[in-house]
């Protein structure tokens, strides 16, 4: 059983590269852009998804109990990967 | 950030500013390729949900796959959003006096090449394809005085349209470098020469 607080710590790692990444893209769009309609409005959508996805996220996480654990292997192994129901 | 009207190096004069950038058709590939990799965190859910719906009901399967669609997903935004800044910052500029050409490779890789019109010898536009053909949108090669390497602007509209509003620029913007270096060089000598014959011919009977 590997508790699920593991996951969210390699999930916030993953966020914070994103974050780095996406501000060198935001900054190469803002320095480098032609001040225009298409420059803010691709930029702000961009963020806008790039936000709400990761609130979203954050909402969710925090009806989960993080103390619990997860059996990986067993579960996959029952997975339609491995077990596929048949037809 | 540019603006248009305020280009680096800009202290020629210019008045007319064109924009192009590549055809909005060049997108399609990767618009496919974002929509599918935006997609398929909801549809792996549902794809799950209807072969083995116990699946997501183990404790903490539900979490781990929102952990893992949700990065997937935010990646799969940023992957698009480098994809789009180095079709939006692929631009070539022409003003009536030089054209300037930025080609974005990658999010840190650029290359600003800038040539005035005057110097333009030769440009060619080209329309290679079907689609090419039906959607009106090519290459336009601008080639220059005494050198090999010629500029180059991909998947462009209207190619021919370009092409010709280059070279139409370019007449005028010869003609008027063309008279201010009679002004500024040639006209003085040119002056003095004419006087210097006069008076010989004036001398000689």
């Amino acid at each position: 059983m590997v508790p699920l607080i593991y996951f969210l710590i390699a999930w916030g790692v993953f966020i914070l590269i994103f974050g780095i990444m996406a501000l060198l893209a935001i900054l190469q769009m803002m320095r480098f852009g032609i001040a225009g309609l298409g420059t803010y409005a691709s930029t702000f959508l961009f963020m806008a998804i790039s936000v709400v996805t990761i609130l979203s996220c954050v909402v969710y996480f925090s009806t989960v109990d993080w103390s619990q654990g997860v059996n990986i292997f067993g579960g996959l192994m029952n997975s339609p990967f491995f077990n596929p129901s048949p037809t | 950030m540019l603006d248009l009207h305020h280009l680096p190096g800009s202290d020629l004069n210019e008045q007319k500013f064109l924009l192009f950038r590549r055809h909005p058709i060049t997108l399609i590939p990767f618009g496919i390729t974002t929509a599918t990799v935006l997609v398929l965190p909801l549809a792996g859910y549902i794809a799950l949900n209807a072969l083995k719906p116990d699946f997501l009901a183990e404790p903490g399967f539900l979490t781990l796959y929102v952990l893992g669609a949700s990065a997937f997903f935010l990646f799969g935004a940023l992957f698009a959003f480098q994809m789009f800044i180095e079709y939006w910052l692929d631009i070539f500029i022409l003003t009536d006096k030089r054209i300037l050409d930025i080609d974005q490779h990658g999010l840190f890789s650029r290359t600003v090449s800038e040539l005035r019109l005057y110097r333009a010898q030769d440009v060619t536009a080209e329309v290679k394809g079907m689609l090419h053909s039906i959607i009106d949108y090519g290459n336009v090669y601008v080639q220059t005085a005494g050198e090999i390497e010629r500029f180059q602007f991909e998947d462009v509209p209207h190619p021919n349209h370009v092409a010709k509003l280059i070279l139409e620029l370019a007449e005028e913007d010869r003609k008027e470098h063309l008279e201010a270096a009679v002004e500024d060089f040639a006209m003085p000598d040119k002056a003095d020469n004419i006087a210097k014959e006069k008076v010989a011919h004036r001398i000689e009977p």
